[in-house]
């Protein structure tokens, strides 16, 4: 049985709650949490439901892999939404594939499976795992129980179909994390907070779990303003927590291998990369800020 | 963790929550998804939706409002709008988009929101107001609606009962609205319907109306391969809104778009290629592409055989029934000086560029979405065949009512049947509007008004003026001041407006006229391949009627005595037959309850009852009946991709005793089927015996076919020939009165056909936030110009003068116009003389000189902060409102469409000593020579006219007269003209 509906009820949740989502939420039996300020803390602070976030080189919104998305949506014939790439309209996109692919008999059934197919695999499955990861850890009460419901039912998808035999367009185009040695330190640091560079997704709330165990102070700004400041006030230290943040990330990303094949695999040489690099960086730094700062 | 088996119970939960709410009407999901779009409330909380108060911010206030749908009356586009009234107040807080408007999707532009502010603009019009004084002398007096309206009722019957029915006559601006007017005026039995057209898009209609039958175009552009506008759509005009969304969403598809402007307009912005024309030749450059396309074969051929009336061309020529072949040798040969290098010898744009554009056109295949509204088609003489020649394009790629290509506007376009629809015509022809000299004028030739009252020597007893401001909107202004000054034209002018304009400071009874969102009116444009139906309803109307109050008349949930339309001419219309011996009341009876008056819930109510297709059941379907449905929603979509039309077979039953004639026209006995659509179009003649055209054969199979006399798409237009232009029966090239031949040494052409993107006209006046945006119209000037007029820089005043007088403006120094051009847009420069009352927001204040025909408007204060119940009106920080230039330009009425050619050929110097910002000095003895010098273009009725007919039959006319009063024999048992 295909999570039609299922998809297309939890897409919603991406989106800032209204009254009606309640009704929704009573049906899945999300429980309590789903307000406001619980969404704009999880969706606009911590992690921006954007596909382009975590697969563009940047790691920002829009850029080539909108473009890459909103082409998808064309191909499919489909006009682009305006944020085509925002996980509400790309799960709603799932949906609406899985019942053109229930609606429609031969040839025409057989496109529409292809193209969730690609779907999944070319645009949700490269970062939406790893994303829910983040969710799982950061959320509590009703968009926790959505998060796991989310991954299950996107297990269960990605379980139906063979896994990718190979990257997806936006993985092949991503490059690798800088190394400030050679690049200098904000091209590094910029790579760093793409989690398609990096393989890690860097959360303003994980910089400030660093901050807390560290006993440093953590500076109000955006994430980048802050790692700086978390790096001045003590290199080594911030490189080597990061560096055990990354490893774990790589743990995280090898457990999906049997799901996500070779997406997962470079998801992991990436983290595992970064983990190394980060601990060069704390032994060299012996005190001092990553060279080329 | 998730359970085994779980996800599978879930999705069946939801589906069948789903399924059960929507099987109730209801929404199962939020609105509109903020990813999509916007966020917008479900319908199920429309009567009561919470929000949180702005202003009360950082407090968690909330406040609740009901939603009720409107639509915006600024430009033409008639977008839907949703009225947040407050429940607590019943006032109006906000306006947003309708998401249930098919045609503006939920979207608006600036002007949509803005209309807040008009409704509560502290300046505007409260009570009806009666003349004291000398006309203009800015004395009035408050009178009741109950004195005014016995005054006009008693004026109109008396001239209805001596037989003076074109000496009543009703002038409107943008109509906003289809058929209740139209209806009251055949009524009346008065041919008295004037509108604004002719100054606005009637050289383009022409263009379109003589190919295909039909006045208007209706681009898919959504679906599009290759977009051309000749015109500003992505940022305004008609229909901007619904327009500019689509364009954008066939741009995101990859399509291309073309844009010919002059200036470099916002539009022309997102061009692939922006085309910066000299003005007027705009018809060389499509007929260049066109030759390009015939000479390499790209053009559906198919499609030009069998829907072209080449075999007419043929004719007309002397060589019937010569073969397709033939037509296609005489094709090449009739276009083949139109080179690439001969257009770019007209246009100053490079041949290369031209060839691109060609290519890209030619790649388009059905898929040419192009567009013309005004822009060049009104600013030149001849610009009726820049309309003609662009439509030549989609015509040669069989781009017309397809998928991504341009269709003519009634088949994208709902009017539906009103109840108790008079059967009858005016049985006399008015003259002053349709003068035999333009007998193929589209519309009324109403901006020569003044000089054809005098020239007629004619005089009318009631002339309204609806939401228009001739005065200002119209060229020559001064010379529309003497007419309506005058007591021997005008008899009683009867301003019908919200706010004060510069035609209503001369005007006897000035009535106050409610806005969008006070007023009830129909709308349908053409903006996709459907029909919608928009309804406009004054909104705290119906918002008190959600309450369970009962309101009678409009004026009870109105601003102070405002009124709406409908309810006013109905009432005006019974005291004009209050005994129904005019013959004319009866058709403002309640069809439910004969013999008493009609009610706007009659009339709204019977229409979505009986003549809109699929509304009622929908409505029922929500245990609604149509009117709730429409009060609630706001609109209907009536169709959706209504395609070829033309293509489509006469059903056998329509068949019946069917003649084919020599060129293919079916006939037949069969009663036309039963429409729910309002009777409008072009009039076909019948055959010799007498039954109906109902299409035209085809390769053997009798076919819907286009509303024109042959059936077929008028390449070549028989009417045009046989009145009196044979050489522009064709797609051709005309130059225009600003062509470079004809421009006297030193003048240059001026632009003025342009908007401000969040202006329209003089109806977006007292809109504080759009007057804040764009609230002047400086003169574009090129720098090379700049250097070569020794105009200092951008902010200097320099002296523009006309053909009639000149007028003093601020240059703004640009590249975004041509060299050799300069452009200032019609839009500001609105005033209000000494001592009358009006508008302090957007209005200088003028002293108006006159002395003899020398006439003179002097800036004595500009805008700025005033005191008002408003504190933003003391936030006012702009006294610049601009300059009103339309009063120096002279009528240039095209002889063939009749549009005025607002191009203006234009000195332009360093401001002389004592000039002031605005001043405008005109003689309007000039503006008559200039009259009478265009006039010796026209071919008149009286010297080309088959069949001793004024007009040709077939043609659309807005309240058709009866056939007997189209021959010149009525006139002379007519008496004047």
């Amino acid at each position: 049985m295909t999570s039609v509906e299922l998809l297309r009820a939890l897409s919603i949740f991406v989106e800032a709650p209204k009254p009606e989502h309640a009704r929704v939420a009573g049906l899945l039996g999300l429980g309590d949490g789903i307000d406001g300020s619980a969404y704009a803390e999880l969706f606009v602070f911590q992690l921006p439901p954007y596909a382009s976030i975590y697969l563009g080189p940047e790691g920002w919104m829009g850029g080539e892999v909108r473009e890459r998305i909103a082409g998808f949506w064309r191909a499919v014939g489909r006009t682009p939404p305006a944020e085509p790439d925002h996980l509400g309209v790309l799960l709603g996109l799932y949906a609406s594939l899985g019942e053109e692919q229930g609606q429609a008999a031969g040839p025409g059934a057989a496109l529409a499976s292809e193209a969730r197919r690609a779907l999944l695999h070319e645009h949700i499955a490269p970062w939406v795992f790893a994303y829910l990861d983040h969710v799982e850890e950061l959320a509590v009460g009703g968009y926790r129980r959505w998060s796991e419901l989310l991954r299950e039912t996107l297990v269960q998808e990605a379980g139906r179909v063979e896994p990718a035999a190979v990257l997806s367009a936006h993985h092949r185009a991503a490059p690798g994390l800088a190394d400030p040695r050679a690049e200098g330190g904000p091209t590094f640091l910029e790579a760093l907070l793409a989690p398609v560079r990096s393989g890690v997704i860097l959360t303003r709330a994980a910089l400030g779990k660093v901050a807390r165990e560290l006993g440093l102070g953590l500076r109000a700004g955006e994430r980048r303003f802050a790692l700086e400041g978390l790096l001045g006030q003590d290199a080594r230290a911030t490189l080597g927590a990061l560096a055990t943040f990354a490893a774990r990330e790589e743990l995280a990303h090898r457990r999906r291998v049997g799901l996500l094949g070779e997406t997962a695999r470079f998801l992991a040489r990436r983290a595992g990369n970064t983990a190394r690099l980060l601990d060069e960086l704390a032994v060299e730094s012996a005190g001092g800020t990553p060279e080329g700062r | 963790m998730v359970e085994r088996g779980s996800l599978e119970r879930l999705e069946r939960v939801v589906s069948a929550a789903r399924a059960d709410a929507e099987s109730r009407g209801e929404t199962f999901y939020p609105g509109a998804s903020r990813v999509h779009l916007a966020s917008y409330p479900p319908k199920e909380r429309l009567n009561d939706w919470v929000e949180l108060d702005s202003r009360a911010w950082p407090e968690r206030v909330e406040k609740r409002y009901m939603l009720v749908p409107t639509t915006c009356f600024n430009c033409e586009s008639a977008c839907g709008l949703l009225a947040y009234v407050d429940r607590d107040t019943l006032q109006v807080r906000k306006f947003e988009g309708n998401p249930e408007h098919p045609g503006s999707r939920g979207r608006n532009c600036a002007k949509g929101p803005a209309t807040l502010n008009q409704i509560t603009d502290p300046d505007r019009i409260l009570h009806p107001l009666k003349r004291a004084g000398r006309r203009g002398e800015g004395k009035w007096e408050r009178v009741s609606w109950d004195d005014a309206l016995g005054d006009i009722a008693a004026r109109i019957r008396k001239a209805l009962e001596e037989e003076r029915h074109n000496q009543v006559m009703y002038h409107v601006g943008r109509p906003g609205e289809d058929g209740f007017t139209e209806r009251m005026l055949a009524a009346w039995g008065v041919d008295g319907h004037n509108s604004h057209t002719n100054v606005c898009s009637s050289g383009a209609r022409a263009g379109f109306h003589w190919w295909m039958g039909m006045d208007r175009p209706s681009p898919d552009h959504a679906n599009a391969r290759v977009i051309v506008l000749v015109s500003s759509h992505l940022e305004t005009g008609h229909y901007f809104n619904p327009h500019a969304q689509r364009i954008m969403e066939g741009k995101k598809k990859g399509a291309k778009l073309i844009v010919l402007d002059t200036r470099l307009s916002n539009t022309a912005t997102h061009a692939d290629h922006w085309l910066s024309p000299y003005p007027g030749s705009e018809a060389a450059i499509f007929l260049a592409v066109a030759n390009w396309m015939i000479r390499e074969g790209r053009y559906d051929r198919d499609f030009v055989r069998r829907w072209w009336n080449w075999s007419d061309f043929l004719a007309a020529r002397g060589e019937a029934g010569a073969p397709f072949e033939r037509f296609e040798e005489l094709l090449r040969d009739l276009y083949a000086e139109y080179t690439f290098e001969y257009a770019a010898s007209e246009s100053g744009i490079d041949a290369d560029e031209l060839r691109e554009v060609a290519k890209l056109i030619s790649t388009a295949g059905t898929r040419l979405a192009t567009h013309n509204w005004r822009s060049a088609s009104a600013g030149n003489l001849g610009g009726w065949q820049v309309a003609r020649t662009l439509t030549l394009l989609g015509a040669l790629l069989g781009a017309l009512a397809t998928e991504g290509g341009t269709f003519p506007n009634a088949w994208n376009k709902f009017v539906p049947k009103p109840p108790r629809l008079p059967g009858r015509h005016p049985r006399r022809w008015n003259e002053v509007q349709w003068p035999r000299e333009y007998p193929l004028a589209l519309n009324e030739m109403s901006f020569l008004m003044p000089h054809l009252m005098r020239e007629q020597d004619a005089f009318l007893e009631v002339y309204f003026t609806r939401v228009h401001n001739p005065v200002w909107t119209n060229p020559d202004g001064f010379s529309w001041i003497e007419m309506l000054s005058d007591a021997r034209r005008i008899g009683l002018h009867v301003a019908l407006t919200p706010t004060w304009n510069e035609t209503a400071y001369f005007a006897d009874y000035v009535l106050p006229m409610g806005h969008s969102s006070e007023r009830h009116d129909l709308t349908s444009y053409e903006q996709y391949d459907g029909q919608w139906l928009g309804f406009r309803q004054p909104v705290l109307r119906a918002a008190r009627e959600r309450l369970g109050e009962k309101i009678g008349d409009t004026r009870e949930a109105s601003p102070g005595d405002v009124w709406e339309e409908n309810e006013f001419w109905i009432e005006l219309t019974w005291r004009i037959d209050p005994d129904g011996t005019l013959g004319i009341r009866e058709f403002f009876e309640s069809v439910e309850r004969p013999g008493e008056k009609m009610t706007v819930d009659d009339y709204y109510g019977w229409i979505f009852e009986h003549t809109v297709p699929g509304l009622p059941e929908v409505a029922a379907r929500e245990g609604l009946s149509p009117l709730e449905y429409m009060r609630r929603y706001g609109a209907f979509e009536v169709a959706r991709k209504v395609g070829k039309v033309f293509e489509e077979r006469v059903p056998d039953d329509e068949l019946e005793d069917a003649h084919v004639d020599a060129r293919d026209r079916v006939y037949t006995r069969a009663p036309a089927p039963a429409s729910p659509q309002a009777q409008g179009g072009t009039a076909l003649e019948p055959d010799e015996d007498g039954r109906r055209r109902v299409g035209v054969r085809v390769d053997g199979e009798m076919l819907r076919g286009w509303p024109t006399p042959s059936g077929k798409l008028e390449f070549w237009s028989n009417t045009l020939a046989e009145w009196g232009w044979p050489e522009l029966a064709a797609p051709t090239y005309i130059k225009s009165h600003v062509h470079p031949s004809r421009l006297e040494p030193g003048r240059m052409p001026l632009i003025s056909t342009f908007r401000l993107p969040v202006q329209i006209h003089t109806r977006s006046a007292n809109s504080k936030w759009l007057d804040e945006i764009a609230h002047t119209n400086p003169l574009w000037i090129h720098p090379t110009d700049a250097e070569r007029l020794r105009i200092g820089g951008t902010g200097s005043l320099v002296r523009v003068t006309t053909d009639l007088g000149y007028f003093v403006v601020k240059a703004w120094i640009t590249e975004g116009i041509r060299p050799g051009v300069v452009a200032c847009s019609h839009h500001m420069g609105r005033w209000k003389p000494e001592g009358q009352p009006g508008q302090r927001l957007g209005m200088m204040t003028v002293a108006l000189g006159q002395s003899g025909s020398e006439w003179s408007l002097a800036p004595k204060r500009g805008g700025g902060p005033f005191r008002s119940e408003d504190p933003d009106t003391l936030r006012v920080w702009w006294t610049d409102v601009g300059v009103h230039q339309n009063l120096t330009h002279a009528v240039h009425p095209d002889p063939v469409s009749g549009q005025h050619c607002w191009h203006q050929a234009v000195s332009v110097a360093p401001a002389a000593p004592g000039d002031r910002h605005g001043d405008v000095s005109v003689d309007t003895d000039r503006s008559r020579a200039h009259f009478e010098g265009w006039l010796e273009l026209v071919r008149p009725a009286g010297r080309n006219s088959p069949g001793g007919m004024r007009r040709p039959w077939w043609m659309l006319r807005p309240v058709r007269p009866a056939r007997e009063a189209y021959r010149f024999q009525e006139l002379a048992a007519g008496g004047s003209r």
